[in-house]
This record gives structure tokens, sequence and C-alpha cells, in this order.
């Protein structure tokens, strides 16, 4: 038996983001089940990971599929695959562990806002197709699962309506796991000398334009203000996407550093984006995690994976404004999180961090605690359950091809 | 210096002799306000109860209350339109209650309604909820996953603004949900169970048995645990409705004839003869070993708030809880409940195990630190900050377009 994980993207061994480390995982679980796993993406490297078969997506086609084998499909799938899965009668669960139709909410300035609307609607007719048709969604956070049953209740339909109430029966919660490797002991030291021994708040994944970089810079223009040593290092300091509409919110953040007269004074910028590879050594030589949260939806129904890093490295975090994984880290006491948008609280806890080395420690410890229960092990454990049953689900009933149609058309 | 005035208006006109948790909820939210120096006045047509200090009526029939602009309109969002057309265009800074998001309980009351009406009900709360959204300056949830189903619907379907509102609606919001009142008298009550139950393991279902609900589960676990012996057994508080002839009777009739199928209705499952008042319920809960829930899987259980669970913390009784719901989640990771799966072997088991004396007192020692961090004065505490800090007024209202208006009067 095999597991097809069909999805968007790359992977490759130089270029490991979150969806590419889910993929991963995905994979090793299957093997532990001994069930051979075959990722399918845009763009492989063939050979890359020893015992994973790695497929491209235009290599691929549903024929290539047994009736035994299991399949998981991302909701972004091309429409030449898609057609196909729901069309036809073959059981399928969806990882949808991002909702991505939060994020870009807010995106699309200078687009007409009919074009929003149709990109919007046909987001949400596509989840609701796959939503009828899956027979598991993996989500991460029951937050995602209620914005989903909103959307499906405010749909006219009966059977949307059905759908939405009995949509947690569909729903398996397998949120981003820490990773399971152990953290490497002493990994060679990647910060400037500059930087001597000042206390370095790590802002460790991509700076995208739902995150809250005005409070931040605020905040640390405070600190410089008091005297305070800390620094906030950006690992990211070129858009790591590569999409080059996503540029902006970097370039943003360093004029606004530059503005206030921090960049090169106690906010720095890393060259470009750090390689998966010295990722330990920045985690290992940083005091703590930062990050800002706006008040938003996406915030609220986000679980953030550059948190889970400093899990991995027992480090604490501070945070302005509430994110599920913040709150957790928090009530863990391994995160500092003070209200979206106050500065001055947020200057404090990085001051308090810096101060208070007992404090550091506990937070730390906590850290390291929380970490083992946040495992890859764990938060796949539903999954795997899922998995290894030996009920086999009847086919299904195709899709109808009008909501099919509705949806290509989006409206 | 003259204090802040806050306007507060309810769903229902009348305070009666006996406050439910809606209007509980109301006389909390007054009186924490009042003690934070609020000038408190509730609309109401008639009022039974004595009200606390600071707390005074705006009799209803005076007509609309004389807000202005730098008074506080606190908002039942199912006001009836006529009340609420007027507040959504008037001056004030509005605050919405949507701490019960009603339209999941709806959900699985459907085969009641024909289609048509249940569809034009959807769509009338659905507009109340956009207009609310729109209009308040802050809002109440009980807790995220109701935000985040507001924000799902205000999502889709929607104008540009909407979608807008539905991203940012989380930056004016804050969770107050429902809490519990440590004054309460949970002790020394005269035991009210029927005497041939007295010494056994008593799990109470404190609630309604409402038709969203599923209990055979649990009603097949307690068949398990007569099979095996077990002394335990199962309570329904409400056994018996008001109004015989109504929907809520459908349910508790269901459970009966369900329990006498099982073998075990009198033997292992009671259902109380007699309605019981709201105070009454101390007794119960003080002379019960634990409570008991049966969560069925839908969105209706992952939004809610179940106010049956914080009677058991105000009386130091832990539950078992079968299936998930936002509270119950939170207080089986404090160790304060025993959480189980929706599996009739499970929940057997989760039962059997909290019978043991010595494992209830385990889970009843988190009970105590739990019950004391949902005190109503720490869940309203985001209201008292909110009022305090950010009640800049807004921009002048216009309240909902015509068109929209239209939508929700005509009845397709």
């Amino acid at each position: 038996m095999k597991l097809w994980i069909v999805g968007r993207g790359e992977l490759s061994s130089a270029k490991r983001l979150g969806p590419s480390i889910r993929l991963l995982a995905f994979a090793k679980l299957a093997d532990e089940l001994g069930i051979r796993p075959v990722i399918v993406v845009d763009k492989v490297e063939p050979d890359a990971f020893p015992g994973i078969e790695l497929l491209a997506l235009e290599q691929f086609d549903w024929n290539m599929v047994d009736a035994q084998d299991k399949i998981v499909a991302t909701p972004h799938l091309p429409w030449r695959l898609l057609f196909p899965l729901l069309r036809g009668t073959r059981n399928f669960d969806v990882d949808s562990h991002g909702i991505g139709a939060l994020e870009g909410m807010e995106s699309g300035h200078g687009t007409a806002s009919w074009r929003l609307f149709q990109g919007r609607r046909r987001t949400a007719l596509r989840l609701r197709l796959l939503l009828h048709a899956c027979e598991k969604i993996y989500l991460s956070i029951p937050e995602q699962l209620a914005f989903l049953g909103g959307c499906l209740f405010r749909e006219s339909r009966a059977e949307d309506v059905e759908l939405a109430s009995r949509l947690p029966e569909k729903a398996l919660y397998a949120p981003m796991g820490v990773n399971s490797d152990p953290f490497p002991s002493n990994p060679p030291s990647v910060w400037p000398h500059e930087f001597g021994r000042r206390p370095i708040f790590l802002w460790g994944g991509g700076i995208w334009s739902w995150f809250d970089i005005p409070t931040l810079l605020q905040a640390f223009s405070h600190l410089a203000d008091q005297g305070s040593p800390a620094i906030l290092y950006f690992l990211a300091g070129k858009n790591p996407s590569g999409l080059s509409n996503q540029d902006a919110p970097v370039r943003l953040a360093r004029e606004e550093a530059q503005r206030r007269g921090l960049l090169g004074k106690n906010v720095f910028f890393h060259d470009s984006s750090a390689s998966p590879d010295s990722l330990p050594s920045y985690l290992a030589g940083c005091h703590a995690g930062i990050l800002a949260n706006p008040a938003k939806l996406e915030s609220l129904a986000s679980w953030r994976t550059r948190l889970l890093d400093l899990l991995w490295a027992g480090k604490p975090a501070v945070v302005s404004g509430d994110d599920p994984l913040s709150r957790r880290m928090a009530d863990a006491g391994c995160a500092i999180v003070v209200p979206t948008g106050d500065a001055l609280a947020l200057a404090k806890a990085v001051q308090t961090l810096v101060d208070d080395s007992e404090l550091w420690l506990r937070s730390a410890q906590a850290s390291r605690d929380l970490a083992t229960r946040l495992g890859w092990s764990t938060t796949l454990a539903s999954v795997k359950a899922h998995w290894s049953s030996p009920v086999r689900p009847a086919p299904r009933s195709p899709v109808h091809l009008i909501p099919i149609l509705r949806c290509l058309a989006g409206f | 210096m003259d204090r802040r005035i806050v306007w507060i208006h309810p769903v229902s006109s009348i305070l009666g002799k006996i406050l439910f948790g809606p209007e509980i909820r109301l006389v909390r939210m007054a009186e924490e306000l009042a003690l934070n120096g609020y000038d408190v006045r509730i609309v109401l047509s008639r009022c039974e109860q004595p009200l606390p200090e600071g707390v005074s009526i705006w009799p209803e029939q005076n007509g609309l209350p004389p807000a202005t602009r730098d008074d506080i309109i606190l908002v039942n969002p199912f006001l009836p339109l006529r009340k609420l057309w007027p507040l959504l265009r008037g001056p004030g800074f509005v605050v919405s209650d949507f701490y019960s998001v009603h339209l999941p309980e709806f959900l699985q009351e459907e085969p009641l309604h024909p289609a048509r009406v249940f569809r034009v009900q959807r769509r009338r709360i659905w507009l109340r909820y956009t207009w609310l959204a729109r209009r308040a300056d802050s809002c109440i949830f009980s807790n995220p996953e109701q935000l985040a189903f507001v924000s799902g619907g205000l999502s889709c379907h929607a104008s540009l603004a909407d979608v807008r509102l539905a991203n940012t609606l989380a930056g004016k919001s804050i969770f107050c949900p429902m809490g519990i009142d440590l004054r309460e008298k949970t002790t020394g009550n005269p035991n009210p169970y029927p005497e041939s139950i007295r010494d056994r393991p008593i799990f109470l279902w404190g609630g309604g048995i409402w038709p969203w609900m599923d209990l055979d589960p649990l009603l097949e676990a307690f068949g398990r645990l007569k099979a095996s012996g077990s002394s335990a057994c199962l309570f329904f508080l409400s056994g018996a409705p008001a109004d015989p002839s109504s929907r809520l009777a459908h349910p508790v009739e269901k459970v009966r004839r369900k329990a006498s199928e099982l073998g075990i209705l009198d033997t292992h499952v009671f259902l109380n003869p007699k309605a019981v008042p709201f105070e009454a319920r101390l007794g119960y809960l003080e002379h019960c070993s634990a409570g008991v829930l049966c969560n069925p899987t839908t969105i209706e259980s992952s939004c809610s708030w179940r106010t049956r669970i914080l009677d058991l913390l105000l009386s130091g009784r832990t539950a078992v809880v079968a299936g998930y719901d936002p509270l119950s989640a939170d207080l089986a990771r404090s160790g304060a409940i025993e959480s189980t799966q929706l599996d009739p072997a499970e929940i057997a088991r989760a039962i059997e195990g909290v019978s043991a004396p010595a494992r209830r007192a385990k889970l009843e020692s988190q009970v105590v630190a739990a019950s004391k961090s949902h005190e109503w004065k720490l869940t309203l505490a985001p209201l008292i900050q909110n009022l305090a800090s950010g009640t800049e007024i807004a921009q002048p209202h216009h309240g909902p377009k015509l068109s929209e208006w239209m939508r929700f009067v005509v009845p397709f």
C-alpha cells in the first residue's frame, strides 16, 4: 500500500520551509506504519530523501494510484488533478493545516475589488467542494474549524448547513510539531562579532504583511531610548517566498527601522535568508524569540510554526497580540504575551526577560518541557490512528458538475 | 464629575423572580459596571428583582432612552428589530454581547422547521450579526471559536468591506464568558435526591436536555455499567419539562424511551419528576458525586460555553465529559475534569474511575483553583478594561442599508 501526498511547492534538501517539513513528517509517519510514501509536488530533487519516493506534479496522474492506496491532497491542487479527484469515487483526505484564505484577506492592494471578490469566492467554493468530498480534513486548531463552519453555514444550501454542523466529525487536529531530532548541542556561532554579549531577540521567520511590524519597531525604539542592550534580529532579511508581490513588507520594515534610527544600532536584518542548516546556530545564540501579532482573524486562527523552532531550542518568547500557540506557551510559562499594539508593554517584557535571569531560566525550562508535549508524534497522533484504522470507507459519490463549474467561474 | 451612563438593552424586557442564564449575566454585568463607577440603567418593562447598588431601571414604556454620544450602549443581538434598529443608527459607544452565538444550536433543529423557514431564520440572524459587528465599537464573545465562526460567516458571500470587517473583528472583540458567583451558598443544602439512590455514586446531568444533544452514547454507557454490576447512576435534573407539548419535551421523551429499552430506567437512570427552580439546583450539585456531559461531534459543541460545567465548579464538583467543548477542554488540561471519547465503553470506564473516591478527590483538588479563575469578576474584567481604555467615539453611524433591511423583512 502507498500513501500519495499530493501538494504544491518545492521539495529539495536545500529548501525546507514549513509545508515541505510537514510533507516529510507525513512521509515518515507512513513509513512507520508500513505504508510506502510518495510525495508529489511541483518541483522535486530526486533522491533528496532516501526511502521517500518523490515525483513532480507534471509527471503524475490519478491512474498511478491503486484502489487500496491512501491519498492526502492539499487544497490548492491544479484543476487538472482536482477535477478528476472530485468527479471520481476515490476516498481522500485534505490537509488544510494553514487556511490560506485568511492570510489573503488583506492582500491585493491595487487589485480591482471584483477580482478580489472572485478570488475569495473561488477559494471558498474550492474549500466547500473539498469539504463535501473528503473523508477527513486535517486542521491545526479548533478556531480553524469554527471559521470553516461559519463559512459553510453562511451558504444558503441545506447540504452545506448539514455539513457545517457535522464538520467536527471530519476534522482531525494535526498541527505542525516540534522537530523530532535532538537540538544540536554546540552549533557554531553565526552572530556578527559586534553583537558581543548583547541579548538577541530573534524574529525567526518571514516578515509578512499580516504581522504588526510597526509596534515591534516602536518597542525597540523605546528600548534604544532607555539604553537597553537588547537587539532585534530579523532572520529573513529578504522575502523567503521568492514571490515578488511579497517583497514590500521586508522593504518597509527596513525603511521604518532606518527612519527611526535603529538600523544597525539595535535592529538588524540577515543579508538574505538563513539556510535551514544554520537555523540551530541562530536559535542557540539568541536570548529569546519575538513576535508581533495584529488583532486580526489571521492571528486568531494561525499556528505559528516559528514558535515551534523556539521550543525545539528551549528558548522563551515575547509576543505582542494573541495567537493560539503563543497563548499555549504563555499558559505553560514559556512566553510573555502583551496586548496587541502596545509597544511600551512589549518593550517592558523584552527588558524583563533581559534583566531577570531566573525568569529566563524558568521560561527556557518550560519551553523545553512544552516541546516534549508538542512533538510530531503527539501532533500527528490522530492522523496515525486514522491511517491505522482497519475500517475502509465505502466509495463516495462523485461531486456534481454544477458546483465545480460555479467554483471555476467564481460566483 | 458625572458618572458615565451604561444603557443595557436585554433581549427580554422582564426581569422575573427566577433568574436564568441570560438574566444572571445581565445582573452580574450591571453590578460589575456599577462597582466600577458607571451609572447603569437597564431598559425593562417590569422587574421583580432587587437590583445591585448603582443600577436603575429605564421603564421601557417611556420609549427609547435618551442616550448621548458619550454613553455606552450594551446590546443583545437578539433584540426585536424595532428595538435594535434605532440603536444601530443612534449615538453612543455600542458594545454587542455575542456571548451566546445561537446559530450552531439551530443546526440540529432543522427537521423541526420547513427548510424555507429555517433558511429565512438563518439569513435574518446573519444580517443581525453583520449589522452589529459593523456598528459595534466592541464585541463580546465567550471564546475564540465563536469569534472565528462569526468571522467565517462574515467573510463569505460578502462585500469587500465585510471581508475587511471579518478580518479585523478580532481587533474590537473581547472574551467575557459566563462566570460563577462564589457568594452562592453551595454547602449545607438539604439532599434532594430520592432516598433510594443517596448512597450510590450519582452522576448529575445538570442542565436541559436539548434537541441538539445526542445522549445515546451516555445511556449505552450506563447500560454497560449496569451489566458490570456498578452502582453508579445517572440523574437528569431537568427530567420534567414545564410544557410537555413543547418541542423541548421531545428529547426528554427520547431519553426516557432509550433508557427503558436498555432496561436502566429507574435502576441506573433517573429523570427528575419535578421542575427545579434555579436556586434549588445547589442541593443537587452539592450531593452528587460528579457531573456528566456528552458533547456530540458538532459545530455547536465546538463553539459553546457549557454553563452547566460552571455550576459544577461552583460546587466543587468534577465531571466526566465525553466529546469536545472549549470549557471542558481547558478544564481537562488543568486536571479538573475527566475527559473521554464519545464512546460508550470509554464513558463507562471514565465513570467507573471517577466513582472511586480517591480519583474524585484528586480531580476536585484542581476544581477549586479552576473555580476561582471563572469568577464573574475575572470573566468580566476584559469588558471593564475595554470600557476604561478604549471608548473613543467612532464615526457617525447610518445603520444598515435599506436593501439589507428589505432582505430581513421579506421572508424569502
